[in-house]
């Protein structure tokens, strides 16, 4: 058995509702700001939901806006990277199809075109992930396995997502997951996403993009590149359970937890920081934190957890990819998100939570989760750059 | 994991409902090619050794949605062109359910109880010979012992045509192991740039592709022993490469 060939990150670019690149993702996120805000257009239109996390860096009138979506953060991060796209694989999430179409049949924007025309750069391989929330993770673990398998040399990894849209709102709504409008002095947008609080009523539905630029340590070292991160690990599991929910016990979301550790070769209490899922649903938060005091068995209240969807909302596809951006900044600052309009822990959701400001720990591995929605798991563990004098493999 | 130990074809849906009118009432909420991708699947289960522990790889619909969906869309946009209103459309959340790209992947992990490591690939042309390529390397390893238990995987489409007037369900079981008749084994998923993009405007289906490729390889495994190295048609690629699927019978 030879040596594996180690894998870090070299690239981030971001486009979220916290700004317009990675950097304006980490700072939002880490000043404990929200992106959140009131869509006047869906007020106008009378929907139940107007809260919504958007991209104001991207006009609604800008000419393809779904692909600029996955553009801009893949160039962010190429060009941080150093890297061309004809020499890296792709592997990528663009969401699901946006319907609001022309009158005859709906010939909706597929999801499938779009990253047909992204991927058209890429060396290859190409490869389009379809797991909802938890696709941004998967891509990112599969290209992180491509790489280490030595099957691309480079990869861009990640996901995009424009689904805002009155039909998913809409459709969302009537699924029970998004935080509906409320009368009262409550319903300020920015606190429409609670993860794991008392009083958390849902996601606020959000858009966005970010991707990663992974490749071999020493691939990255013979270019001079600047290394972000490493990769140490990923996992994937199955709830199944039910297509709206998941178990109360979060038994498969410790599961792929636990296979990421394996992957790393890690234990868990290894783990310095956890950048939860946390979409601030009735019982999707509950499932995770259960998962999470397992894992971490005695040091679970030690062990900070932040959950960035109550800063951005819940970008869906995209999310895992997101939230990477931050893990992978918390994996080498130490600094830890606070999780915004966290305020009380509910009593089924107890963990180590970072409430109202960042908290800063020793640089190290970060573990970050995504669940989607119909039960896909996925989770990665990033941690900081290796040494100059640590070995490639 | 790489070799074709079953395959099944769904594409006629009252013979498919007939033949599993279990699993179809319980899929009733779902679109078409969602039933007719169980349908498959849950026939080539049937002849895994542990269903529950194999790995499933899902082919996402290059055409989502149902005719419903489309119905309830144009009312919900048309309503909300015309008089700028969107609330007072219902839309039924079953129908928002047939947008959802991994529903399949889902109902099959929650039909075979299957927490196992997944893939769900997307609804972009030539994704199966990706599904294929995955195959590969999970077979291959790199260095440490899979995770997943079985040395199975479950490979399933269902797409549809464009207007939803027809649908087609594949399934494939890979495993360690042959299965029944001849041993066929997936050998190399090989591929070269297309030197013109006329070579390689494809049709988007998640499901033809991988049916014509079954039936290929079926038709050869019936006649002889020996490798099949099958080109990929322009029309079930991606666009990009030309592909060749390379088989062995013997």
């Amino acid at each position: 058995m030879g040596a594996r060939p180690r894998v870090v990150v070299t690239g981030c670019g971001a486009l979220s509702p916290l700004g317009a690149t990675a950097a304006q993702l980490c700072a939002g996120a880490g000043a404990g700001r929200s992106g959140i805000r009131r869509a006047e257009r869906f007020v106008e239109a009378g929907l139940p939901v107007t809260a919504v996390g958007e991209v104001e860096g991207l006009p609604l009138d800008t000419p393809a806006r779904d692909l600029e979506m996955s553009r801009r953060p893949i160039a962010e991060a190429l060009a941080q990277a150093g890297l061309a796209p004809g020499r890296a694989g792709f592997v990528w999430t663009t969401g699901l199809d946006t319907f609001r179409d022309e009158l005859q049949a709906p010939a909706a924007t597929s999801a499938g075109t779009r990253f047909a025309t992204l991927a058209a750069n890429f060396g290859g391989p190409r490869r389009m992930i379809a797991t909802a929330c938890s696709a941004a993770t998967q891509a990112i673990g599969e290209a992180f396995h491509l790489v280490r398998r030595g099957r691309a040399s480079a990869c861009v990894a990640g996901g995009a997502t424009t689904m805002v849209t009155p039909f998913y709102l809409v459709g969302f709504s009537w699924l029970q997951v998004l935080a509906l409008d409320q009368d009262g002095p409550d319903d300020a947008p920015a606190r429409a996403c609670r993860p794991f609080d008392r009083s958390r009523r849902g996601f606020a539905l959000a858009e966005g993009g970010a991707a990663l630029v992974l490749e071999p340590l020493a691939a990255a070292r013979a270019r001079g590149a600047t290394v972000l991160a490493e990769v140490l690990g990923f996992g994937a599991s199955q709830d199944a359970y039910d297509l709206n929910r998941p178990p109360p016990d979060g038994e498969a979301a410790e599961l792929c937890m636990r296979r990421a550790l394996d992957d790393a070769g890690l234990a868990p209490d290894a783990i310095t920081a956890v950048n939860a899922h946390g979409t601030g649903t009735r019982a999707g938060d509950p499932a995770e934190a259960a998962a999470l005091r397992r894992l971490l068995g005695a040091r679970w209240q030690r062990t900070p957890v932040s959950s960035l969807k109550g800063a951005i909302g819940h970008a869906m596809s995209a999310s895992g990819a997101l939230e990477a951006v931050v893990a992978i900044a918390s994996s080498h600052t130490g600094l830890v998100p606070p999780t915004v309009n966290l305020e009380q822990p509910d009593d089924d959701c107890l963990l180590d939570h970072v409430i109202g400001a960042a908290r800063t720990v020793s640089p190290g591995p970060v573990l970050s989760c995504s669940f989607g929605m119909g039960g896909q798991n996925a989770a990665l563990i990033f941690a900081p750059p290796p040494a100059p004098s640590e070995a490639s493999s | 994991m790489t070799f074709l130990a079953g395959a099944a074809i769904a594409d006629d849906p009252a013979t498919a409902e007939a033949a599993r009118p279990e699993l179809w009432r319980h899929a009733r909420r779902f679109n078409l090619p969602v039933k007719l991708a169980l349908t498959a699947a849950h026939d080539v289960a049937a002849r895994a050794r542990a269903p529950a522990d194999a790995r499933l790889v899902s082919l996402s619909p290059c055409h989502a949605g149902s005719p419903e969906l489309w119905r309830a869309t144009h009312a919900f946009e048309t309503n909300l062109a015309q008089t700028g209103k969107a609330a007072r459309v219902r839309v039924n959340p079953t129908y928002t359910l047939h947008a959802i790209d991994n529903l399949a992947l889902s109902a099959l992990a929650i039909d075979l109880r299957n927490h196992a490591p997944c893939l769900g690939l997307g609804g972009a042309p030539g994704q199966a010979w990706t599904a294929l390529e995955w195959i590969l390397e999970q077979a291959s390893g790199d260095g440490r012992p899979d995770d997943g238990e079985g040395g199975e995987v479950l490979l399933f489409a269902g797409d549809q045509t464009p207007t939803g007037t027809s649908a087609l369900g594949v399934a494939a079981l890979f495993s360690d192991r042959p299965g029944g008749g001849p041993a066929i084994r997936l050998v190399a998923v090989e591929r070269a740039p297309l030197t013109r993009p006329s070579e390689g405007a494809p049709d988007a289906d998640a499901a033809a592709g991988l049916r014509r490729w079954i039936a290929a390889l079926s038709a050869f495994a019936a006649r002889g022993r020996g490798p099949h190295a099958y080109a990929v048609p322009p029309a079930d690629g991606d666009g990009r490469d030309r592909i060749t699927v390379v088989a062995e019978v013997s």
